[in-house]
């Protein structure tokens, strides 16, 4: 037989998943592990993007690096580039922090009303076995 | 404005009706368009233009997510460049990949952005981007914004550079690079838009946020003087030339299609039909899941002139309902179950009225 209540139930679920798939694979992670993930995805996309600029503003200085290969300041420029590196990836990082945490905290909400509806079709199928 | 509104109910019954098959065709359209004016801007490479190849890839887009079109057409701009100057090509790869490790990562539902940009400037009116962001977006879009101005500058330079280019040498090709380079860093105008584009989206945004009437619309035409002004002033003080006439021209028809879509908006955001499907220990269900929106609009105009003759209490509760529903509409957040408790609400009204 079908059980039209139990059909709702878990079309609503269904629909719920369909829609908010990164709510439920958010919610296989604690946070703090969810926000380092993040973090850490983060620092090597900055981490490439940095190193992509550098590249270009090599090449683009590319005569002037080799006409004063000898006499260039490498470890000034290195500090230069090590700083802005570091200030780069502090920025990123906080933002990453603050934007997924709030993202964490706002799927949670949402999965309360999951979970509601999980409860729900727990129920049914117990009532279902009382039944039996 | 009547017809207008019943125009849209009906639009949207038959949108909602035919979703399975219109949504395909729209993305169709969309990708052919959008390979089309590639080609026609940088189309270098023959084989690319071909008109079963932009078939085929537009057919590719028709049926998967918005992000393979974006793929697709920024492949196949590389792809033309490529056959024209395998440097540049690469430069485009490098810049593109650091707009995407160092922004776009961070809004990946805004890609779209980034390729509507560069493609609306081929049609003359980018400036719908912005007003449409800051009517329905939040203000962060302006770092996609921004990307989709520097894509659309670095591939006219590169178009610009294609005359420059001789015999590639190996000193001829750091020349290229850094004359492309050059003018892109030393380019006020990228720099100009990008800021006029920012401000037009933070004050469409700060004036449709405002709580009096008409406040959309009002903002639409706050995000267009913006424009105009800002690109005029940029005109006086930078001294850049920017084409007034085709300026003004596309941000008014770009102000009257961010009217249009704010109209139609409240029409197509809605819960649309949605199919699932999931099993149980017994079955599989395949579940269709219709939203309850009544399209009945026309039944609100009707005037009856002799209510006394056939008018009966159904007739009555069901206008309300439909009026009922409409003030819903207004409200953006339809929720399923919402929905279900107000209907049944309207059917024990109805019973009681018999």
């Amino acid at each position: 037989m079908l059980n039209n209540e139990k059909i709702n139930v878990m079309s609503r679920l269904a629909l719920y998943e369909q829609k908010n798939k990164e709510d439920i694979s958010m919610s296989k992670y604690y946070k703090t592990d969810y926000i380092r993930l993040q973090v850490l995805k983060t620092v090597v996309s900055v981490t490439l993007g940095y190193f992509l600029i550098l590249l270009m503003i090599g090449i683009y200085k590319a005569e002037y690096i080799i006409s004063k290969a000898v006499t260039l300041d490498y470890v000034g420029i290195g500090k230069i580039i090590l700083t802005i590196y570091i200030l780069l990836l502090f920025a990123y990082t906080i933002i990453t922090i603050l934007v997924c945490s709030y993202k964490y905290d706002k799927s949670r909400r949402n999965l309360a009303g999951y979970y509601k509806f999980l409860k729900r079709l727990d129920r049914i199928y117990q009532e279902g076995q009382i039944d039996e | 404005m009547m017809n207008i509104l019943v125009f849209r109910e009906r639009l949207r019954g038959l949108y909602q009706k035919y979703e399975l098959y219109i949504d395909p065709i729209i993305k169709f359209v969309v990708a052919f368009i959008v390979f089309q004016l590639i080609n026609s801007s940088i189309g270098y490479d023959i084989r690319l233009k071909k008109l079963p190849i932009v078939l085929l890839l537009s057919l590719l887009s028709a049926f998967t997510p918005s992000g393979v079109l974006i793929l697709l057409a920024i492949l196949m701009s590389i792809g033309h460049v490529y056959a024209m100057s395998k440097i540049l090509s690469i430069i485009i790869i490098l810049i593109v990949l650091i707009i995407y490790s160092l922004f776009l990562r961070y809004t990946p539902k805004l890609g779209y952005v980034v390729l509507a940009i560069p493609i609306l400037y081929l049609l003359k009116i980018p400036y719908v981007v912005p007003i449409v962001l800051g009517l329905f977006a939040a203000p962060i879009t302006i770092i996609p914004t921004s990307c989709g101005v520097i894509v659309y500058y670095l591939f006219k330079i590169i178009k610009d550079a294609q005359n420059l280019q001789v015999e590639a040498s190996v000193e001829d090709t750091l020349q290229l690079y850094t004359n492309v380079a050059n003018q892109l860093v030393a380019n006020k105008q990228l720099f100009v838009t990008i800021i006029i584009f920012a401000c037009i989206i933070v004050v469409t945004y700060i004036v449709r946020r405002m709580k009096f009437d008409y406040a959309h619309e009002i903002a639409v035409v706050a995000g267009a003087l913006t424009c105009i002004l800002g690109f005029l002033i940029s005109n006086l003080f930078f001294d850049i030339d920017n084409q007034i006439g085709v300026m003004i021209l596309g941000t008014l028809v770009s102000g009257i299609l961010g009217i249009v879509i704010q109209f139609f908006h409240l029409a197509l955001d809605y819960t649309g039909v949605e199919y699932v499907q999931f099993e149980d220990e017994d079955y599989y269900y395949y579940v269709k899941a219709v939203p309850k929106i009544n399209v009945t609009t026309p039944q609100i105009n009707v005037k009856r002139i002799n209510p006394q003759k056939k008018y009966s209490m159904k007739d009555a509760i069901k206008g309300r309902n439909n009026l009922e529903n409409r003030i819903r509409e207004e409200d953006e957040d339809e929720d399923y179950e919402e929905d279900q408790e107000y209907i049944d609400y309207g059917i024990d009204r109805n019973g009681d009225g018999k």
